[in-house]
């Protein structure tokens, strides 16, 4: 559908419409007045000139009629004619009239006497005594001496002059009389140059043309005029004949009573308008000419308009694209160059601006190195070009470690100082389109381009030699460690997400087995996935009741009672079956869900063994619990809660640590076992002998109990190195008031040599796996009933 | 012009009163115009009954003068048969003419007296005029009878003749109609008194023209 807009929205179309349209409308108005104007003054000029012709014309009719008046004078005098007149010689007379008439140029030539009476008559149109027919004229002449007067002839109009034949007393009239025609009439016009017609209407009234300087079919059209209108015998004014436009002024030149004579003076407005028409021509040039003028002007005018602010319009089309690069070089008038320069200094400022916020939005502030948003991108570029050229990209993440404890005991500037001298030492090992980016906090990346997985593990150890020597940070020597993961293109990702996530994945790893460099392994993957969905399986089944409690007996060596149970966690997942605590213990102390586990864990146990109590079984249940839970603020509640809760006696709810869990942070192990034990809860040290523990703190660990870890139980029949360890723990135990208990003890001769030993309690297979509460109820009534049943 | 026709008057009666008639008798003419006013230079002529008297032996002879370029006496009455002479008293030349049926004539340009007088022998007004003067107008009226007197500036003329029964008539140069009025016939006594009541037409003179320059009209 086409939209007709009645107004062009284009700059350059108003721009060349408005002005061309103006100069139009002001020169066809200027042309008009002026036309006006001219009409105008050429009307009122005509009838100046009219009004001067006539009294022209006036002036030559008198003037003619004087000459004639003289001549006829002089003719009168002449003694011959006066004598021929008076002796009646009427052939001489005759002679004599035409003679003397033709000296004068007179068309007729009549003698009258004082009566009235022809005497002769050129015309001899008169008989004889026939009567001169204007006897006005005679009586004029009579009392003035002569006369003269206009009148008509036989259809013609002549200018007769009476003059007296005086010989010495007047005989008779001389009249002589010069006729009116188209010459007269073109003298009249030369010499007052005004057209004249000179009409008449006869017998028959109708209108004749006498003698006139107009055309024929001029004259035609007047008589047609004056035929109809009636009045315009009497006034004069502006008068149409032949196209042309005539001013025109009547007189009368009859005498009163006689048949009327007109002598009609015009002027054509034409003819007045004449001088006016090279004027009409040259303004209407000069119209054209300004309108064409302003046209082009206009054109250029708009151009000079319009293209700059094309080119600004450009200019900001790429600036949007963000090409800011090139200036807008724009010539023209002043404001157009100073807005142009504006635009440039725009353009520079948005340029500096973006680039401002490219740093910022890409730039880590404190290292200087690029951020993550900013790695990701060249990561996704160089895979980009890696798919083009295949060549390998590998992706190292490198976290240091123990970085919080930096900052928590030094400071945070200290903190933000190695994280500099961190960033330094990296960056010195880039080469070639290799980037360090931060990604925050204690993480770093590096991409290497142009690398396989085995130079980036090599890549990777450089990193960890660089990171070898110490990073002095004001008067502090700081060792500074990280584990990095290595993940690379295509092989173990094929975008910039997955592989910064596998290489992260592999980065959590080695920090985790503290294996320094690991590079990902796609099955970690499967076993994160599973991990993840485990986690939210994990809450699930805590509060699905998935989540259960399985108790292990420990039997006291000397009595063969089993006084004490280890809780341990299973998991009864509807689709997968029994999921080992192996498989997602680990990954909630990973996770920090550990704590809700141990808070579910000890309350689930101490409200077991409430129940147990309830049904006479005093047992003493053991909850296992992670270095984290020990690190838990909230523990100590917790554990106290439960125990008041349940209103278990002191030490009736255990808790187990790791000795590797309480070497995590010693200094607070000992403050929370001290308060855990104030609480009311027996603490055992698991896995004894594997926690790098140095004795001294040992010695100030408020436990109850120490667990030798099965890794010495297994052999302890056959080994002897495993024996003297035994043997020393368990007389180091006894030595401190701890009680011991062997962990995993399968057959009956680990259990003969602990006996030996002196160990006081036993757990493991050789008497049961962990079981239900029920089941382990019965188990213990069992053996109370069938001793014998387990080896003793 | 008194003077001469006083001396003419005179002469005339002294004739009159030298002939064989005994009695003398008298008209005195009145002449009155328009208006009342007293006509002058016209003309009373009393023609006896039985016919104008034989004419004298020896005509007379009149004069016509012209003085300051005009005739003088305007008008002269004279009997037919009488010569007039024509001086010009003038330092201009005239040529003296006249178209008039009783006389036409034509004295070519002269100073001074032409050589010889005229003879009018033909009863009539003559009008006289100069060629080269258009204005200078004369008449001379040719009676046939002796019995002839010019009215004065009162419009009076006596005529000094026998009593007798007369026709007497009167003639004004601007008379209307045919110039001559009605004749009267009377019976002259002593004295008689005529009068007469003449319709006069304008004279149409030209104008006498300034030493150089145009005649016009009026």
């Amino acid at each position: 559908m086409i939209h007709w807009r009645p107004y062009p929205q284009s700059l350059r179309a108003q721009i060349i419409i408005f002005f061309g349209v103006l100069f139009i409308a002001v020169q066809g108005v200027a042309l008009l007045l002026v036309d006006a104007a001219n009409t105008r003054n050429a009307r009122d000029q005509s009838k100046q000139e009219l009004a001067v012709g006539e009294r022209v014309f006036r002036d030559l009719l008198n003037r003619n009629n004087a000459e004639l008046t003289q001549a006829a004078e002089l003719l009168a005098r002449d003694f011959a004619f006066r004598e021929a007149v008076a002796t009646h010689d009427l052939p001489t007379l005759a002679s004599v009239l035409a003679n003397h008439g033709s000296r004068i140029h007179a068309d007729l030539a009549q003698l009258v006497s004082p009566e009235g009476q022809f005497i002769a008559d050129s015309m001899r149109v008169h008989g004889t005594d026939a009567q001169f027919p204007f006897s006005w004229l005679m009586q004029e002449a009579e009392e003035r001496g002569n006369a003269t007067g206009l009148v008509i002839l036989e259809g013609r109009a002549y200018q007769l002059v009476l003059v007296p034949v005086l010989a010495p007393t007047p005989i008779a009239w001389a009249v002589f009389g010069v006729s009116i025609d188209d010459r007269t009439a073109r003298e009249l016009q030369k010499l007052s140059e005004l057209d004249v017609s000179f009409l008449t209407r006869g017998t028959d009234s109708r209108w004749s043309v006498l003698a006139s300087t107009i055309p024929l079919s001029q004259q035609q059209e007047l008589v047609e005029e004056f035929s109809s209108h009636s009045d315009a015998t009497t006034q004069g004014s502006a008068m149409i004949l032949g196209g042309t436009e005539y001013e025109t002024l009547i007189r009368h030149l009859d005498h009163a009573g006689e048949a009327p004579i007109l002598a009609v003076q015009q002027r054509s407005l034409d003819d007045a308008l004449k001088p006016f028409k090279p004027l009409h021509r040259i303004l209407i040039v000069l119209a054209l000419i300004s309108v064409a003028a302003s046209v082009v002007g206009s054109i250029l005018i708009g151009r000079s308009i319009t293209r700059p602010l094309l080119a600004l319009g450009q200019m900001t089309e790429r600036i949007e694209e963000g090409g800011y690069s090139q200036p807008v070089a724009i010539s023209g008038a002043d404001e157009i160059v100073q807005l142009a320069r504006r635009f440039n200094v725009m353009r520079d400022g948005i340029a500096t601006r973006e680039r401002e916020i490219l740093r910022l939005a890409y730039g880590d502030t404190l290292t200087g190195l690029p951020n993550r948003a900013r790695f990701r991108e060249q990561l996704e570029t160089a895979i980009r070009s890696a798919q083009d050229s295949t060549t390998p990209v590998t992706v190292l993440v490198v976290n240091l470690d123990r970085f919080s404890y930096i900052n928590e005991t030094l400071g945070h500037a200290a903190g933000d100082e190695v994280l500099k001298h961190v960033a330094a030492r990296l960056t010195a090992l880039l080469s070639g389109g290799d980037i360090v980016a931060r990604l925050g906090g204690d993480e770093f990346a590096v991409l290497l381009v142009g690398v396989g997985t085995d130079q980036g593990v090599r890549a990777a150890a450089k990193v960890a030699d660089a990171l070898e020597s110490p990073i002095v940070v004001g008067p502090q020597s700081l060792d500074v460690r990280a584990s990095i993961g290595i993940a690379g293109y295509p092989a173990h990702g094929i975008d910039a997400e997955t592989l910064l996530r596998h290489a992260d994945a592999a980065m959590s790893l080695a920090k985790h087995s503290k294996q320094g460099v690991l590079t990902y392994d796609p099955r970690l993957r499967q076993r994160r996935e599973e991990q993840l969905s485990l986690l939210s399986e994990l809450r699930h089944a805590m509060e699905a009741n998935e989540l259960r409690l399985a108790y292990q007996p420990k039997v006291d060596l000397a009595t063969g009672a089993v006084t004490e149970v280890e809780a341990l966690m299973r998991w009864w997942h509807p689709t997968k079956g029994p999921i080992s605590p192996g498989m997602f213990i680990p990954f909630a102390e990973q996770t920090g869900f550990i704590k809700t586990v141990t808070a579910w864990a000890i309350a689930h146990a101490a409200a077991q063994c409430a129940h147990w109590r309830l049904q006479g079984l005093s047992l003493c249940v053991s909850i296992n619990i992670s270095a984290q839970d020990l690190l838990n603020p909230a523990l100590t509640s917790i554990v106290a809660d439960a125990v008041t809760r349940y209103g278990l006696p002191p030490r009736q709810l255990c808790l187990e640590i790791t000795e590797s869990g309480v070497m995590q942070d010693p200094a607070r192990a000992i403050e929370v076992l001290a308060a855990l034990q104030a609480s009311g809860v027996g603490l055992s040290i698991d896995d004894f002998g594997t926690g790098y523990s140095s004795l001294s703190y040992v010695k100030h660990l408020a436990v109850n109990e120490l667990k030798i870890d099965r890794s010495f139980i297994t052999n302890l029949a056959t080994d002897e190195k495993d024996r003297a360890i035994v043997l020393s723990t368990i007389e180091l135990a006894h030595h401190l008031g701890l009680k011991v208990v062997a962990e995993g003890v399968e057959n009956q001769e680990t259990l003969d040599v602990l006996k030996e030993l002196g160990c006081d309690s036993v757990q493991g297979f050789l008497f049961t796996r962990a079981l239900d509460p029920g089941a382990l109820v019965v188990w213990i009534n069992e053996r109370r009933v069938r001793p014998a049943l387990t080896a003793f | 012009m008194n003077r001469h026709f006083f001396v003419t008057a005179c002469a005339v009666s002294f004739l009159i009163s030298n002939s064989a008639w005994a009695q003398s008798g008298l008209i005195i003419s009145h002449v009155i115009g328009d208006n009342g006013v007293p006509v002058a230079d016209a003309v009373v002529v009393a023609v006896p009954d039985g016919g104008p008297p034989p004419l004298p032996k020896s005509p007379r002879t009149e004069i016509m003068d012209q003085v300051d370029k005009e005739f003088v006496p305007k008008v002269e009455p004279i009997l037919v048969g009488s010569l007039v002479q024509f001086p010009n008293k003038d330092n201009v030349r005239h040529q003296v003419y006249s178209f008039s049926l009783p006389k036409t004539f034509e004295l070519p340009l002269y100073a001074g007296t032409p050589s010889a007088p005229m003879l009018f022998d033909k009863p009539g007004v003559v009008v006289l005029g100069c060629n080269i003067h258009d204005w200078m107008l004369g008449y001379i009226y040719v009676s046939e009878s002796p019995y002839f007197a010019k009215t004065d500036v009162g419009g009076v003329a006596e005529i000094h003749l026998p009593v007798g029964a007369y026709k007497v008539r009167v003639w004004h140069p601007q008379l209307q109609g045919t110039g001559e009025s009605t004749q009267q016939s009377v019976q002259v006594s002593t004295s008689t008194q005529l009068s007469w009541n003449l319709k006069l037409k304008r004279e149409i003179r030209v104008r006498r023209a300034p030493a150089a320059g145009n005649d016009s009209l009026y």
